[in-house]
């Protein structure tokens, strides 16, 4: 029996033990839960300023009571006329802090997390891989080894003419007339001349077929990819953040235009992302000079990000965005191509006329749920018939005032 | 004679081609048009640069006192007291109806579900991420300027899409007024139990 009552305790011990144990671990973890869930909205436990201080050292500034006073009802204690209460609230433009319903103990684990927050360490910048490294990459072993080649055939020729110098020499034969410079040329075309056919046909051909693939290519711009200002990623931001386009692009649904958002709106996000995964902040301190953000307040100098084109139809042809996005329902992919996965955006389609034609040949009309069309829709099922399809040609698609005018 | 004649249609037809492939770089030049007068008038282009002032561009704020056709003016300041009066004041013209609510859904998912995620939980894709701070949930959490987010008023909520408040920048510039309301229905709808209301959804996937 007392063996029993033994083992009884030392197991009750040991549960014990185990409480405690999982429960410190536990307990640390709940104060990141807990600060995340109800401070970070506008606290960071680091020294940044969110919308509210920073947290860092914060019980050296006060102690712990009055924290808890603080955090579960700041507008009483700043009513009560508590002097460094009323400081904070002045300094922070009279935002008040929501009061908090938390208990003491949470209150506790919470100041616990911010005392032992340790900032993570910032990552070096990393250049960029992948594409980029790969377009600069040169065959230069490949030159120095046709420049070897070329040092050596001439070095051996040197040789090979020295030898039967010395050989003309010994069996008394008159050396020939050297001839220079075009002479020579003149003379050695005159000696083989088929060889110089070939390579002149060969040379023709090459030239006139990539000549003319040349000529065809003026005036289109597909594959354009220039640098920009401002080393903006749509593969971070649209791909990987998962913005949608029209997020910064807000005009493509409502104008001409899809535009190219302004500053501010890169704000809404970069007030609080100071610092990029690649270029840290380099990139984005671009942004705080054009918009004149001096890292709490904006200072009113201003200057435009000069971003420049990919783009670009002629002035001569007429593109609505609003016409093919709102009522077209056409995905800006589309025509731009994977944006989302490019990091510097390139221009993905041809953008010639026949490309445009080609597809208002094949599109079809999206009539369903559209008040403007119902009448149309009406007639023109009876003069193409109910099945066939009513594409963008068949509602004057390809009429020539549509576009130049 | 001949053999000349030879010699220098080769050369000619080499050198067009390699002045014209060989002078520009695909990506990073547009290259050559046949016609520059045609393609480039002397009008000024949307974002172009101002005639007057290199500096600035030609795309310019509406004159002080006036606004676009279709605009509503919201007579209230961006203030805590301006907040307060929206509250009371500001309506939403809108009629409640499945159509506005469609397109109210449609357009938060294009502007406040990246942080405020799909049901207003203050989980959106750039949050989980860690990359944002929560915005609180709308239907449990608190509101930085007092009360509950589930007792929001139509007028507070226009409002802070106007004016922006904490760590929310104003979405005055990417939302017209008109589809503000839109949004500000869809978020009535989600302050109830955080679950997204069935709308009759008629949008295209838009990434």
């Amino acid at each position: 029996m007392k063996l029993l009552l033994k083992n009884h305790l030392n197991l009750r011990t040991v549960l014990l033990w185990v409480l405690v144990l999982t429960g410190s671990i536990a307990y640390g973890q709940n104060g990141e839960a807990l600060f995340n869930a109800n401070c970070k909205a506008c606290h960071s436990p680091g020294a940044d300023k969110v919308v509210g201080p920073g947290l860092k050292d914060v019980e050296k500034r006060k102690d712990r009571a009055w924290l808890t006073k603080w955090i579960k009802n700041s507008s009483a204690l700043i009513k009560s006329g508590d002097a460094y209460a009323v400081k904070i609230y002045e300094e922070y433009n009279k935002t008040a802090m929501p009061a908090q319903n938390l208990s003491d103990a949470e209150i506790g684990q919470i100041l616990d997390y911010c005392k032992d927050f340790k900032p993570p360490v910032a990552k070096a910048p990393t250049a960029p891989t992948g594409d980029e490294k790969k377009d600069e990459s040169f065959p230069w072993f490949l030159c120095i080894g046709v420049f070897v080649l070329i040092v050596l055939a001439a070095a051996l020729n040197r040789v090979q003419k020295g030898l039967r110098k010395v050989m003309r020499d010994k069996q008394g034969i008159p050396q020939p007339v050297e001839l220079k410079g075009v002479d020579a040329a003149w003379s050695w075309a005159k000696g083989n001349k088929k060889l110089l056919a070939i390579c002149l046909l060969v040379l023709a051909v090459w030239g006139s077929v990539s000549g003319w693939y040349a000529l065809s290519k003026i005036g289109i711009t597909q594959g354009y990819k220039p640098e920009q200002p401002i080393k903006f990623s749509h593969k971070l931001h649209a791909g990987d953040n998962g913005i949608q386009c029209l997020y910064c692009h807000s005009g493509a649904e409502k104008s001409k235009h899809a535009n190219i958002p302004s500053v501010n709106v890169c704000m809404n996000c970069h007030k609080y992302v100071k610092e990029g995964p690649v270029y840290g902040k380099e990139e984005i301190s671009k942004i705080y000079a054009a918009v004149g953000w001096d890292g709490s307040a904006y200072t009113g100098e201003q200057k435009p990000v000069q971003w420049v084109r990919v783009h670009n139809l002629p002035d001569l042809a007429y593109f609505n965005h609003s016409q093919h996005v709102k009522v077209g329902k056409i995905e800006c992919q589309k025509c731009h191509g994977d944006v989302e996965k490019m990091d510097v955006v390139k221009q993905d389609q041809p953008l010639t006329m026949g490309w445009c034609i080609e597809c208002h040949r094949t599109t079809e009309v999206k009539m369903e749920g559209n008040g403007y069309y119902t009448q149309l829709h009406e007639t023109l099922k009876k003069q193409y018939g109910e099945s066939s399809k009513l594409t963008v040609d068949k509602i004057g698609g390809l009429e020539c005032a549509r576009c130049h005018y | 004679m001949k053999f000349k004649s030879i010699y220098g249609i080769s050369a000619f037809i080499v050198s067009t081609t390699l002045l014209i492939n060989g002078c520009r770089n695909p990506e990073t030049t547009p290259g050559y048009e046949y016609m520059p007068d045609m393609y480039r008038g002397p009008a000024i282009e949307t974002y172009g640069q101002s005639l007057e002032n290199g500096d600035s561009t030609s795309a310019l704020k509406p004159v002080d006192g006036t606004m676009p056709r279709g605009f509503t003016y919201f007579n209230f300041p961006a203030s805590n007291e301006g907040y307060e009066l929206a509250s009371i004041h500001a309506q939403n013209p809108l009629t409640s109806d499945s159509v506005n609510l469609a397109e109210g859904k449609r357009l938060y998912g294009i502007y406040c579900a990246t942080c405020h995620g799909e049901s207003g939980q203050g989980d959106g894709s750039i949050v989980a991420s860690g990359k944002f701070p929560p915005p609180p949930s709308y239907s449990k959490g608190n509101s930085s300027r007092g009360g509950l987010m589930k007792d929001l008023t139509d007028g507070k909520i226009y409002h802070t899409i106007t004016y922006g408040i904490n760590m929310m920048g104003s979405h005055a510039s990417q939302i017209a007024p008109t589809d503000r309301w839109r949004v500000v229905m869809f978020v009535r709808s989600l302050q109830n139990d955080g679950t997204v209301p069935a709308t009759t959804d008629s949008t295209v996937a838009m990434q």
